[in-house]
């Protein structure tokens, strides 16, 4: 299977030593070799998701899952749409990607 | 007779474990007449167009043994979406282990990626890809999935998979961690479980596709010819009726999963037990990259719990991410707070370390799971970003309000698996393979989110051209369908014998699944794998002397017993693939070799096992020992 040998594609960018993480004490350095989006990235994510609440009025942090929060619509017919993202029929609440994977009520399903 | 005359195909002459089988017929086709004679058995075929390729055969009822075109190992998204391409050029079995929608397919919540919008582009994907993937990916494979993905997803909704949707009427995107664009198609929370639906109602009305539910697949049937290996079918045990049931097929496609339960804790349902991985390698096929095996950091741990479950939790309960992101601390059951110990981003830290560092705590304190604390928080907040979490807890008297969770990691994906080429194809002929039990090359070292569907969708389209040509270059060789001899059922055995295998088979499971997570968990190190190796062979061993004593034969079957096999295969390959690997790259983290190796970076090859001391397990059952 010499297809399976072939050649990879590097990104200068990306090859080197992997991101290390802070040692304090006698830890060992666990760092991980393969990347995750950068934290500012992540929160800047989760801010503009913040925002996006605070803007459909006060309170709407508390709403739950079961239908109570009027961060979206119910013109189309009953069927919920997300102010924010224009998802139709899609889940109430904060977005469920918000921290990278994929969360409705605290459960993860995906990543 | 030895060969054909009017189309003059020579016999070719077989081998199988160092017998050698002629062929004794051939059968002749031209567009006036079908007819094929053997001194076993006779086949009718039906001609319903003039065409010789377009011939089908139609399933022959001898209970024991089915006659198909083509033969699905798996119902997940691989196998249904192969098998509704190719019933259009014949007949397809679907083999399953349980019921039909019992899959990794349908607990893959989240989504299926593919560039899709505009200002997104094929090199992102695969750039993020390749970046997750550690640049362990194969460049081409990579390429080819994120170009071909949009295609698929728009085949996915003309099947009748329902996504959600914009106000502008464009699919709704959504973005994980990992990608640099807004790529994921989602149904709701429930995308596997949708895409499965709509591929099975559509496998339902097609009457070229029959399902054979409750059908393990026991071994796949080969044969040699000099340096080449033919894959003509599969023996399976159906486990409602307890009988062998014999599949003989020109091309057969393994889409058969993972084996998340090698570990304790997974997130895969209970079928999921590397069956596909076990019988590829069993019947010589190339492994790859089985080193790979992706975790979630927190899973529910049920020991923590104050009311245990009083039955075994089947698949995890994963804590999400945002629960730390929201402010979530993890500490040891020391009250420790230990992540600002291995990272300065501490709970914010990425998935892989994270995963890490409760691993290196656990096995430092020899304990079974670490606390996970969001009670400093307002109690409404966390009743309403968390019911989920909150109500599964409350469950069994724990209150995430006021008490810290008890989490353990999860085997969530094998990112490695049989090697595939570009089409799905495999050293075996006639063999393909798609999805989680495949290693296609495009995860490399880390799955990046959403890719699998992605992945399964692919691959199991790119297959079907290759898998036609296969079927019609074939000449229609039927195969003494008793070439290989048959597994059996224990009749023989006493019933209190059976049910003791059966319980005795259990706890050796639990003690794999134990020395796995202990000894090959997130952090490795080259003595405990070298501790692994050796206490799962002397656990097999151990094992196959208990099912002799008992009375157990070589070509005996059920479902424990063959299970058992497929879970120590995978271990063995998970372990020897791991103590390959020196160097740490995305999944495979070694204490040994912590750090990339650039000249590292290339698979993880498992060639075929010599016929050296191979165990029972290690063996195709239908094969006489040595």
């Amino acid at each position: 299977m010499a297809n399976k040998l072939r050649r990879l594609l590097v990104f200068s960018h990306d090859i080197g030593n992997p991101r290390v993480g802070l040692v304090l004490g006698h830890a060992r350095s666990l760092s991980s070799s393969s990347p995750a989006p950068p934290e500012a990235e992540r929160r800047a994510v989760v801010e503009d998701e913040k925002k996006g609440e605070e803007r459909n009025g006060p309170g709407s942090e508390g709403r739950k899952v079961d239908g109570e929060d009027e961060e979206g619509d119910d013109d189309n017919g009953g069927v919920y749409a997300n102010k924010v993202t224009g998802e139709v029929g899609g889940p109430r609440g904060p977005e469920p990607t918000r921290y990278g994977d994929w969360e409705r009520g605290g459960r993860c399903s995906d990543f | 007779m030895r060969g054909c005359r009017p189309c003059r195909t020579p016999a070719r002459h077989w081998s199988v474990s160092g017998f050698a089988v002629s062929v004794l017929r051939r059968v002749c086709m031209s567009s006036k007449f079908s007819c094929i004679k053997s001194h076993c058995f006779q086949v009718i075929f039906n001609r319903n167009h003039a065409s010789r390729r377009n011939l089908k055969i139609s399933c022959f009822q001898d209970s024991a043994t089915k006659y198909f075109d083509f033969v699905v190992i798996g119902s997940g998204v691989a196998g249904l979406r192969y098998a509704l391409e190719v019933s259009k050029r014949g007949s397809v079995a679907v083999i399953t282990k349980a019921e039909p929608h019992e899959s990794n397919t349908n607990y893959a919540q989240g989504g299926v990626s593919a560039v899709l919008c505009p200002s997104d582009s094929v090199e992102n994907h695969m750039r993020d890809t390749i970046v997750a993937g550690v640049h362990l990916c194969d460049e081409e494979t990579v390429r080819v999935v994120c170009t071909e993905g949009p295609d698929r997803i728009k085949e996915l909704i003309a099947i009748g998979a329902l996504f959600d949707h914009g106000e502008d009427g464009n699919l709704h995107l959504a973005r994980e961690g990992g990608h640099s664009h807004r790529r994921i198609v989602h149904a709701a929370d429930m995308t596997g479980r949708e895409i499965e639906r709509a591929l099975l109602k559509a496998v339902d009305d097609d009457p070229n596709i029959s399902i054979f539910e409750h059908h393990f697949a026991i071994d796949l049937l080969t044969s040699q010819d000099e340096s080449d290996i033919y894959c003509h079918g599969v023996d399976t045990l159906n486990t409602e009726t307890q009988q062998v049931v014999r599949f003989i097929s020109k091309v057969t496609l393994l889409a058969s999963g993972g084996a998340g339960h090698i570990y304790p804790t997974t997130t895969n349902p209970l079928v999921a037990t590397g069956d596909g991985v076990a019988m590829a390698h069993r019947a010589q096929a190339v492994i790859s990259n089985m080193e790979f095996v992706q975790f979630h950091p927190t899973a529910l741990a049920d020991e923590g719990l104050p009311i245990k479950p009083n039955k075994r939790r089947e698949n995890a309960f994963l804590i999400t991410e945002a629960v730390r992101g929201d402010g979530g601390i993890l500490y040891n059951q020391s009250m420790q707070r230990f992540m600002p110990l291995y990272d300065e981003r501490e709970e914010l830290a990425p998935r892989d370390v994270v995963a890490r560092s409760i691993d290196d705590q656990l096995k430092k304190r020899g304990k079974k799971y670490v606390l996970l604390d969001i009670s400093h928080k307002p109690r409404q907040e966390i009743l309403a970003h968390f019911p989920n979490i909150a109500a599964e807890c409350l469950q069994y008297g724990l209150d995430i309000t006021s008490m810290p969770i008890p989490v353990v990691p999860a085997a969530h994906y094998m990112c490695g698996g049989v090697q595939a080429g570009l089409h799905g194809e495999t050293n075996i002929k006639g063999l393909y393979v798609a999805g989680e039990v495949a290693c296609t090359g495009l995860h490399g070292a880390n799955r990046l989110a959403s890719n699998s569907l992605l992945e399964a969708l692919v691959f199991a389209r790119r297959a079907v051209r290759p898998s036609i040509d296969h079927l019609e270059c074939l000449s229609l060789n039927i195969q003494d369908s008793n070439m290989w001899a048959r597994p059996v059922l224990p009749l023989s055995l006493k019933s209190n014998t059976v049910r003791d295998i059966m319980l005795q088979t259990r706890v050796i499971r639990t003690e794999l699944q134990s020395i796995m997570w202990e000894s090959v968990g997130i952090v490795r190190s080259t003595s405990r794998l070298k501790t692994a190796e050796w206490k799962i062979g002397e656990l097999e061993i151990e094992w196959e002397k208990f099912l002799f004593r008992q009375g157990w034969e070589l070509t005996m079957v059920g479902l424990e017993a063959c299970e058992m096999r497929n879970l120590f295969c995978c271990a063995k390959l998970v372990v020897n693939s791991a103590l390959a690997r020196r160097e740490s790259r995305g999944l495979h983290f070694t204490e040994d070799f912590p750090y990339l190796e650039e000249s590292k970076r290339k698979p993880t090859i498992i060639l075929p096992s010599s016929s050296l001391k191979l165990t029972w397990s290690s063996r195709q059952l239908h094969k006489e020992p040595h």
